[in-house]
């Protein structure tokens, strides 16, 4: 089944407009969980409460506030928070075009298919030709549902794929963080590690790799649901490696055998 | 702001608030309790998700009231 | 932009998961804590006074307000039936994958196409200066590998690439291959032969923008500067202005614990002979938020000015944090 476009937008570039629909390229497959009341097994709900008379505040009188960092508060109404919101529009903004992987996937948060609207086939396979041509990725700005967007534009499979990015502020970065002098390793050690991970070292192919647990946590629930029980297994922990030099030596002759 | 005298609580994993912002009930929560909405892609909390039998999938309020643009 | 409904707690830096990494036969006991924090400014939830509300759950059978001890998770399994599911049940599911993240596999960094990532945390060794922590962190950035395995966090099996970077490990989750979708699948249509004129002229409007590296100004958070200078503006005229209660955070608290977490990552990579003198808190994974934090900035910058930290006037709250720890 087709997926369903999410949003519609206009790519602009100088004096050229791509009308483009959005699709969702991920697929959410999470099982849904719910809060219960541990006794009646009645879903919870949320609620807003005055802690000092434990009295609920209905959500219609729920206000929001800003704390400074002196510890008081700057009340915000809803017309004020209005104000600030980005003007709505149509437009994806193309800011930069950018040497492939110029964007680190740091940033990288969740990607969209850019699919062409009605009657823009035209232009979309234009855009994607050029866009071939050019080599490069673009740096993408747009309001999406009264938020500004970030995104990486690049071609994925031949098509459009749009990346919302994280805002700067979201990503940690270790770079600035001195790391203190680290313990003395053996060039041994070093060399050992090395030729253990050479090894073991081999294109990666994602489809190797399947999520085996979801079918599982259907079948506890399945088990449970008919009144089965379930029996649990303790956790061992295993303990850490003392002798790193000879867990090395017995790793590598483990490998060797097994290739 | 806790009223004092209010024992220290024990948040479980899954109630913890997060870097993530749901639309529909304006609280933070973590990424790895959330959902994102079958139709529309939003992120949406644990609480504001709806589940849809026949479709085996989730959405939130907006799109199953058809109002999404 | 989020709001923020529990400051009211202590809080403590706990990690996500807590395991082993299997190199081989060596094995490192490490933490996972998120490397992402909150987008923008975190608002709190007030009543029409002024005063902070606290979340609380509700049950609607018993018309009472519930203690969070009260509280599990289901699964619904027909209409109002649910099956209770506990923490320790979805570990036994697969108690080797919920406990130990297995290197058996190791690809380029740049192999893995970015559209897999999905977020990263950082790898936290539980030991002080570990050894195999070091190692394993030096050889894979050098030979720029990631090591690629499947576990289970918090009831869900994710895939994951560890990769190192500025010596420290990071995990960071990818997306399964069936949970990307192809062209086809979206329901892309087939792309006609595009006409050279068009391209030509998308070409030309690409080249006026072409750029070495990315502009990192453009990935500000403009709407929270937006919002600041509202807030600002309401300070100055003294405008919905009320003093809060003494024990509430200040908005910025994901930024202090993402503080917090470096110097803890920090405290960690050294070795234990070299500790003596560093003031360790807490143990374990966990570890008491400390005191800088929960400094006003005004503190702060008293405290800025007595160790003569240059560029101190015109310094936010977290960077005058950082550069005190500078140079503590």
């Amino acid at each position: 089944m087709a997926a369903r476009a999410i949003w519609k937008g206009i790519i602009r570039l100088g004096d050229v407009k791509v009308p483009v629909k959005l699709y969702a390229s991920v697929e959410d497959r999470s099982t849904h969980f719910r809060l219960l009341h541990r006794k009646d097994r009645v879903p919870v709900r949320q609620a807003m409460i005055n802690p000092e008379t434990q009295e609920v505040v209905p959500y219609e009188k729920v206000r929001r506030a800003f704390v400074t960092a002196e510890g008081d508060l700057v009340l915000l109404n809803d017309e004020e928070l209005e104000t600030i919101e980005p003007p709505s529009s149509r437009t994806i903004h193309i800011l930069q075009l950018l040497p492939p992987r110029a964007i680190d996937h740091r940033w990288y948060v969740r990607p969209y298919f850019l699919g062409p609207d009605e009657g823009s086939d035209g232009i979309y396979a234009a855009f994607i030709g050029a866009l071939q041509k050019e080599g490069r990725e673009a740096l993408t700005r747009w309001v999406m549902r009264k938020k500004e967007y970030l995104g990486s534009l690049r071609l994925v499979a031949g098509y459009p794929m749009m990346t919302v990015l994280r805002h700067s502020h979201q990503v940690a970065s270790t770079e600035d963080l001195q790391l203190p002098e680290g313990p003395k390793l053996a060039s041994k050690e070093i060399d050992m590690a090395r030729s253990l991970m050479d090894m073991l070292t081999a294109d990666f192919k994602p489809s190797d790799y399947r999520d085996e647990y979801r079918a599982r946590v259907q079948e506890l629930i399945a088990v449970k649901s008919s009144g089965g029980k379930v029996k649990k297994i303790p956790l061992r922990k295993k303990p850490k490696t003392d002798d790193l030099q000879s867990a090395l030596e017995a790793s590598l002759r483990q490998e060797r055998k097994r290739a | 702001m806790s009223p004092s005298g209010t024992k220290a609580v024990v948040i479980a994993w899954w109630d913890e608030p997060g870097p993530d912002y749901c639309e529909y009930c304006r609280h933070t929560f973590c990424v790895e309790v959330g959902y994102f909405c079958a139709d529309c892609d939003q992120p949406i909390c644990q609480h504001c998700v709806l589940c849809v039998r026949e479709r085996d999938t989730v959405v939130c309020s907006h799109c199953i009231s058809g109002s999404q643009d | 932009m989020p709001d923020d409904d529990d400051g009211d707690q202590t809080r403590e830096l706990r990690g996500f998961w807590s395991g082993n990494i299997a190199f081989g036969l060596v094995s490192v006991p490490v933490s996972l804590f998120s490397a992402s924090r909150a987008g923008g400014v975190s608002l709190r939830m007030v009543d029409e006074d002024g005063t902070p509300l606290q979340r609380r759950y509700f049950c609607s059978k018993e018309e009472r307000l519930l203690e969070s001890d009260e509280i599990v998770r289901g699964y619904e399994v027909d209409e109002d039936r649910f099956v209770v599911i506990e923490d320790d049940e979805l570990e036994a599911i697969s108690p080797d994958k919920s406990r130990e993240i297995k290197l058996e596999n190791f690809v380029g960094v740049s192999d893995i196409d970015p559209a897999y990532f999905e977020r990263a945390y950082f790898l936290v060794p539980d030991e002080d200066g570990s050894r195999p922590y070091w190692l394993l962190a030096r050889v894979m950035e050098e030979t720029g590998r990631a090591g690629i395995a499947t576990f289970v966090m918090r009831g869900k099996e994710y895939l994951v690439a560890i990769i190192a970077q500025h010596g420290i490990l990071r995990a960071e989750t990818l997306r399964f291959h069936d949970e990307l979708r192809k062209p086809e699948q979206v329901g892309l249509p087939g792309i006609a032969k595009p006409d050279s004129k068009l391209v030509s002229s998308i070409l030309r409007a690409m080249r006026k923008l072409r750029a070495k590296t990315l502009d990192e100004d453009s990935l500000t958070d403009e709407y929270s500067s937006r919002l600041e200078k509202l807030v600002q503006g309401k300070m100055r005229k003294g405008k919905d202005v009320v003093k809060a209660p003494d024990d509430i955070g200040p908005s910025e608290r994901e930024s202090a614990e993402i503080i917090d977490l470096m110097q803890v990552l920090k405290d960690r990579m050294r070795g234990k002979e070299k500790d003596s003198s560093a003031s360790r808190t807490g143990e374990g994974a966990k570890t008491k938020r400390s005191t800088l934090d929960e400094r006003s900035k005004e503190a702060l910058y008293k405290r800025a000015r007595a160790l003569k930290i240059k560029g101190r006037s015109s310094m936010n709250k977290q960077q005058l944090i950082d550069a005190i720890r500078d140079e503590a």
